[in-house]
C-alpha cells in the first residue's frame, strides 16, 4: 500500500526560528551615557547561555551554552566579541542532570568543568579548550568516605 | 592540577556537625587574598590559606533570612558579604555582612528592590541593580560601597543596623518590551554588559552570583 505524504496546507508544520529571539539584544555600556548595541552573532549562536567568564590577562571570555543535548564552549575575543573557537559537547538528553560548573584558573591557563551527567571533572586548556586530563569523581569521593553519596551511571 | 595531589587533599570543614543541617551549593576561590568562600543555604564559610596550608576558617551563620536568601556579591579584600532576603510580592532586601570584626555586622542597606537583576563590580566596589519606575520606565542605579564604614560612621559595637545607603544613577535604560523579566549585568574591561533575558529558572538566579 502506498502512502500519500502530500499533507494539505493546513496540516503542513514548518519549524522556523521563533519571532522573539531576532528581538534579542544586549548592550555594551563603554560609560553611563555612551552605549553600543550588540547584536547576536550568528556563528556562536549555541543556544542558552549558561554560563560565562572572562579573562583580564589574556583579553579572553568564554561562555558555556547549551541547546537540546549539545553543550557548547565558546571562546570570545573581549575587546572585538568575536567568536574565536567552539567546542561541543555532547550530554546526554536529560533534564534530571543538567547542572554544570565550570572555574578558570586565576592565570587564565586552564579550565576545569564538570557536568552532573559525567563522573570527571575535566582539565582543559582555556584558549585551545583541548582536555588536558580529568579528575575522577569516585576517586575523589573514595578518599573521603563520600561514596554512599554518589551515585553514578554505572 | 596534579592527579597525585589527590592523595594530599584533605577535609577543611565538616558542616555535617552543625546544629542545623546544612546543604553547600556553591563555592568561590579568591586567588589574590587567599581566601575561599563556600555558600550554604543558610550561612556562610570563609577559609584563609597562608604558605603552610589553612589559617582560619569562619562560620557566618543568617538563620535570621530563612531560605529564601541569594547571594549578590562577595568581597573579600574589604571582607564583607552581599546578600539579597526574598521577600512579598517577588522583591528583595539587600544586607551587607561585615565580617572584619570578630562577630559579624549586618546591615540592612536598601529595601523592596525588585528581582530584576544586580551586579557586584569589586574592583571598583559597586552593587549595580535595576530600578523600575511607575510608568514601567526602568534605569540602572548604583551603591558605592567603597569606604562605607567611614561614610555611615559604623562601629563594631553595634550588631545590627537599618540604613539607607546613598544610590546614584548610572543610567537610564531604553524602553524594553515586557516578554524582558529579568537583566543581566556584568562589567568587564570597564564597560557594563547589558543584556535583557526572557525568563531565568530559580535555581539559576539563586547561584548565578557565584557561577559567573
Amino acid at each position: 500500500m502506498l502512502m500519500n505524504f502530500q499533507l494539505p496546507d493546513s496540516l503542513q508544520i514548518q519549524a522556523k526560528k521563533r519571532q522573539e529571539f531576532s528581538r534579542d539584544f544586549a548592550l555594551g555600556f563603554l560609560g553611563p551615557d555612551k552605549f553600543v548595541k550588540l547584536r547576536e552573532c550568528s556563528k556562536a549562536n549555541g543556544g542558552t547561555v549558561l554560563l560565562g567568564h572572562h579573562c583580564d590577562k589574556l583579553n579572553l571570555g568564554v561562555v558555556l551554552t547549551r541547546e537540546g543535548s549539545t553543550l557548547s564552549f565558546i571562546v570570545h575575543s573581549m575587546k572585538t566579541a568575536h567568536s574565536l573557537r567552539q567546542l561541543r559537547l555532547q550530554i546526554e538528553s536529560n533534564y534530571t542532570n543538567y547542572h554544570s560548573i565550570f572555574r578558570v584558573s586565576s592565570d587564565g591557563s586552564t579550565l576545569l568543568f564538570f557536568h552532573e551527567s559525567k563522573t570527571d571533572i575535566e582539565i582543559r586548556n582555556f584558549n585551545s579548550l583541548k582536555k588536558r586530563g580529568s579528575f575522577d569523581l569516585v576517586t575523589i569521593c573514595r578518599k573521603f568516605n563520600l561514596l554512599e553519596y554518589f551515585s553514578s551511571r554505572e | 592540577m596534579n592527579k597525585d595531589s589527590l592523595n594530599q587533599a584533605e577535609v577543611l570543614y565538616d558542616c555535617s556537625e552543625l546544629p542545623i543541617k546544612e546543604r553547600l551549593f556553591g563555592l568561590r576561590y579568591n586567588s589574590e587574598q587567599k581566601a575561599l568562600f563556600a555558600v550554604g543555604m543558610t550561612s556562610f564559610f570563609l577559609f584563609g590559606f597562608d604558605g603552610a596550608g589553612l589559617s582560619y576558617s569562619r562560620h557566618i551563620a543568617c538563620n535570621q533570612f530563612g531560605r529564601a536568601m541569594r547571594l549578590l556579591g562577595w568581597d573579600p579584600k574589604d571582607n564583607f558579604i552581599l546578600i539579597a532576603e526574598r521577600i512579598m510580592g517577588n522583591r528583595e532586601n539587600y544586607h551587607l555582612i561585615d565580617c572584619r570584626a570578630p562577630d559579624p555586622i549586618f546591615i540592612s542597606f536598601l529595601k523592596s528592590q525588585p528581582l530584576k537583576g544586580t551586579y557586584y563590580d569589586s574592583k571598583k566596589q559597586r552593587l549595580f541593580y535595576i530600578e523600575v519606575g511607575v510608568d514601567q520606565s526602568k534605569e540602572i542605579r548604583l551603591v558605592d560601597l567603597k569606604d562605607f564604614r567611614v561614610k555611615y560612621a559604623l562601629d563594631d559595637q553595634q550588631k545590627e543596623w537599618d540604613l539607607e545607603f546613598d544610590t546614584e544613577l548610572y543610567t537610564a535604560l531604553p524602553p524594553i518590551h515586557d516578554m524582558y523579566t529579568y537583566f543581566f549585568m556584568k562589567m568587564a574591561r570597564g564597560s557594563l554588559f547589558f543584556k535583557p533575558l526572557r525568563g531565568i529558572d530559580e535555581k539559576n538566579l539563586k547561584d548565578a552570583a557565584l557561577r559567573l
